[in-house]
């Protein structure tokens, strides 16, 4: 009956003991994962294998055609980057302003995607980044798009015995001017989840044109997504208020809010169409402009 | 004086608090002592068809399991004892605790309480104070869900006349309000350590705001004399009203007695929430006459205060509004049915302010309304109206030595109001 | 399961279940009070402690986690017998009233002064964002900071 305990002084040893005990839990941070056993939540707990000593999971690289962090990259480290301010605002926003300093030094990246919760902060500002996840067992090596990532709440395509390894984000190509904006809203300013948290990212070409246009979303549904139906009024257009406009009238139609005890589903659908304006407005440079009526 | 005012003066206990030697109930640890979890089940209403605690006792570790059999006098309350330390008949609300486990550690008592089986026939609940006051709603306790006073379904305060008071206005206003319900959440939870020596004298350890009022119940409900229960208050990290009841004493007393042992009860952040009492969710229905020039003059009030599964202080603290309904306000032709309904969420007691708070809410908002009717600035209106000395409440209290209206001046300066 | 670990500079040795919470285990078993439990649910801060010098709520490390690192808490902030500026200007700023979040947030603000002595009134808020406290409304405690850093 008594817990076993794993403690992997690197991955490929990490990956062994989940070989043979492939329903041991992996524990990062433990932000996730200790609430829930301190309210008795979980009841077959078999073994953990905590990957807290694994120095390759633990760093931030820049690469010619994208940027590298790994799983175990806490919020707090990804919060004082200035790369990823510089060149991944989005998941630089989620980190900084998720939680609380204590649980920023504490929870990773990698344990916010694969905790998938509908409102985690790292997976809505994933997807806007188009970022890739890079899933790794003793047997094979995946890249699975953010954007595949999740199946339903707290449930994602991770297979038994593999280990999310990291993400990749994409750069943008030469001449590719990409805006981002990260909107979030939650009961209070520090320490909690977000009531709805939406991030964009638009990429312009020279002319203006939109050439893409990711929009990732927390809470309005089992798990946080993308709106696509809505980054198709943009793509190949001329970013304008009145595409935004058309955006906000029809959000209603493409999502199903969460009800939950941080807000009611109501509430959700008031709220994001303020969040979802600004935050097309800032990542397409418009919001400088002054705002039609 | 000179070293007092005008000075930091530190709280006598502040040094030991930075430096982590407070000691609060919590943080007391004594030989053999035990530690208490409770069992419940999953719904706010139900009649107890039968408990099982066999399983449960023969959790090694375990040294005492008790139910209702085991409390001598199971009913407490201040006004009306109708809420019982451990229930026999009706769970009222959920997450009422049913048996209550002491085992050697934590993890040993939530072994136990899993193991303890209570059929139960799952009964309607009701939530809403109004749709408990219908007739034909579920009900919370046998013989009605509307508290008495006296034989009366609602506490009934008169002053003046109402009627003649509203054809004397010039305007008459009236609204609905509703407050939530609100939690105090300290940041300690309840906790008490209770011991028994040889010849059965009981100390309690305790983050009690009323101390000889703990005594007072825990003796009743034991049946013991007073002079056989020592409380020690403890530190309190945290009371504003919401520990000024026993919560977990009475519990931690009856198993210590039974066990022999120093025994622990420290509710989780989750039984805090659930279990302990919040601030009452008030309906207020207010209807105010008052003259172009922003005199009040008459005022009927219909008060439905949520009292939740149990009377508690209840009763108490609708008397206490109705003398402080209309805030520091004149008013002389006042009607008043206040009314205690009980409902199937947890128990309502004090908090900061003990049931005044609400009805502020309520008053100061009919306050800018009339404000805005007359068009007059809404701290004159508050001026106008002010108590003063010889005043009467609708109570009936005449006042004296009324300070409203200086303070309320010195807000007006230091404030800086009439130059915004 | 055993675990050594260094608290407050001595190193300790205790025997633990792999789910045993670091709060715990410095309450039950090694005596550190001052470590308080709020929550359990990485909520409140009050039990908050330095790991390895970074703020952690130590209701959600596991101890067996917390083998080789190293814990403080505020009785290692006392260097013989001279109390921390910031224990002393929270007593003396009214920085604390019931005293139950006190422990958590002289950690919290030291994790802060550890890294930007010199903070803003906002560096200093977010700071402590995840110290919950009931009682001061949290401005005496920001004077309190300022008292220092000023
Ligand atoms: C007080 C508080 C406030 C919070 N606020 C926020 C907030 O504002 N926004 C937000 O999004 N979240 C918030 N969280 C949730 C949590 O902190 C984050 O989701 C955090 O990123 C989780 O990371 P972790 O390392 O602590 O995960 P853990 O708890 O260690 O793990 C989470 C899950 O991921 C699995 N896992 C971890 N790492 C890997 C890996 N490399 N490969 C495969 N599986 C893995 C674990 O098995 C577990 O199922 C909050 C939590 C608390 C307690
Ligand atoms: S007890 Fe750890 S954060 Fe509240
Ligand atoms: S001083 Fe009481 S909670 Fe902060």
């Amino acid at each position: 009956m008594s817990v076993q305990y794993y403690s992997p002084g690197s991955f490929t040893e990490a990956l062994q003991v989940l070989e043979r005990n492939s329903n041991y839990t992996l524990l990062a941070g433990g932000t996730d994962v200790v609430p829930r056993l301190n309210l008795r939540q979980v009841k077959d707990l078999q073994g953990l294998i905590y990957l807290g000593n694994i120095v390759e999971m633990k760093k931030i690289v820049e690469h010619n055609e994208h940027i590298f962090i790994g799983a175990l990259v806490t919020h707090a480290r990804i919060a004082a980057s200035e790369l990823l301010k510089q060149k991944a605002y989005n998941v630089w926003y989620a980190s900084y302003h998720m939680g609380t300093p204590a649980i920023r030094n504490a929870g990773t990246i990698g344990g916010n995607l694969v905790n998938a919760s509908p409102a985690g902060d790292s997976c809505v500002a994933l997807l806007a980044a188009g970022a890739l996840a890079s899933i790794k067992s003793l047997h094979e090596n995946r890249l699975v798009p953010v954007k595949e990532f999740f199946v339903d709440k707290g449930k994602t395509v991770l297979k038994p015995g593999e280990i999310l390894y990291g993400v990749h984000l994409p750069k943008a190509a030469t001449g590719i001017k990409k805006g981002c904006s990260y909107q979030r809203i939650g009961t209070l300013k520090g320490s909690s989840t977000a009531i709805i948290n939406i991030a964009v990212e638009i990429e312009q070409d020279t002319e203006g044109m939109c050439r893409a246009c990711r929009i990732g979303a927390g809470a309005v549904a089992s798990t946080s997504v993308r709106l696509y139906s809505l980054e198709e009024i943009f793509v190949d257009k001329k970013m304008s208020w009145s595409l935004i406009e058309q955006a906000v009238n029809e959000v209603d139609a493409y999502i199903n809010p969460i009800d939950d005890t941080y807000a009611t589903a109501w509430y959700r659908r008031k709220v994001i169409k303020v969040l979802l304006k600004r935050a097309l407005a800032e990542a397409s440079g418009l919001a400088s402009e002054q705002e039609e009526v | 004086m000179g070293k007092v005012i005008g000075h930091r003066i530190p709280l006598y206990d502040s040094y030991r608090h930075t430096t982590g030697q407070t000691r609060y109930v919590d943080d007391i640890y004594l030989p053999g002592m035990l530690y208490v979890k409770t069992a419940k089940i999953p719904v706010p209403h139900a009649r107890i068809l039968n408990i099982d605690t066999t399983a449960a006792e023969r959790v090694a570790g375990v040294a005492g399991v008790i139910t209702h059999k085991d409390v001598p006098n199971n009913y407490w309350g201040a006004f009306v004892q109708d809420q019982p330390v451990l229930p026999d008949k009706f769970v009222r609300f959920l997450g009422q605790p049913v048996v209550a486990v002491a085992a050697v550690d934590e993890d040993t008592a939530y072994e136990a309480v899993d193991k303890v089986k209570i059929d139960y026939e799952e009964l309607t609940p009701v939530f809403d104070p109004e749709e408990a006051m219908h007739p034909g709603a579920p009900e919370v306790h046998e013989g009605g869900n509307i508290a008495k006073f006296g034989g009366y379904d609602a506490m009934m305060v008169r002053l003046g006349d109402v009627e003649k008071g509203f054809a004397e206005s010039d305007y008459i206003i009236e609204h609905k309000f509703r407050t939530a319900m609100n939690e105090h959440a300290f940041l300690e939870p309840h906790c008490s350590v209770a011991e028994a020596d040889a010849s059965g004298h009981i100390t309690i350890y305790t983050a009690s705001q009323t101390t000889s009022w703990h005594q007072f119940l825990i003796c009743g409900v034991l049946g013991v004399p007073i002079n056989t229960v020592r409380i020690v208050s403890s530190p309190t990290g945290g009371g504003f009203g919401g520990k000024s009841n026993p919560a977990t004493e009475f519990v931690c007393a009856i198993l210590a007695r039974k066990t022999g042992k120093p025994v622990k009860w420290r509710w989780t952040r989750e039984e805090e929430f659930l279990i302990s009492t919040v601030r009452s969710a008030d309906i207020m229905w207010m209807k105010t006459g008052f003259k172009k020039d922003g005199t009040l003059v008459a005022r009927k009030i219909r008060y439905i205060q949520d009292t939740g599964a149990y009377n508690d202080f209840g009763t108490y603290g609708m008397m206490k509004l109705t003398s402080q309904i209309n805030g520091p306000y004149r008013i002389p032709n006042v009607w008043f049915d206040g009314y205690v309904v009980y409902t199937n969420k947890q128990v309502t007691g004090p908090m900061r302010g003990y049931s005044i708070t609400q009805s502020v809410s309520a008053n100061e908002t009919q306050m800018e309304i009339i404000a805005e009717i007359t068009g007059l600035d809404p701290i004159e209106v508050r001026m106008k109206n002010l108590l003063q000395d010889g005043d009467i409440l609708p109570t009936q209290q005449v006042l004296e030595a009324v300070g409203v209206r200086e303070t309320l001046e010195a807000v007006i300066k230091a404030s800086g109001w009439y130059n915004k | 399961m055993e675990v050594r670990f260094v608290l407050n500079g001595t190193e300790v040795k205790v025997d633990v279940k792999p789910t045993a919470i670091l709060t715990d285990i410095l309450r039950d078993k090694l005596g550190v009070t001052s470590v308080k439990k709020g929550c359990e649910t990485g909520d409140c801060g009050a039990c908050a402690v330095l790991l390895d010098g970074e703020l952690v709520n130590s209701c959600l490390v596991l101890a067996p986690t917390v083998a080789g690192k190293s814990v403080t808490t505020v009785e290692g902030l006392i260097v013989n017998g001279e109390i921390d500026i910031i224990q002393k200007r929270l007593a003396e700023y009214h920085g604390t009233q019931c005293g139950y979040c006190t422990p958590g947030m002289v950690m919290a603000i030291k994790a802060l002064l550890n890294k930007n002595p010199k903070p803003s009134e906002a560096e200093i808020r977010r700071a402590i964002s995840g110290n919950l406290c009931r009682c001061t409304g949290y401005q005496k405690i920001v004077e309190a900071v300022q008292s220092i850093t000023a």
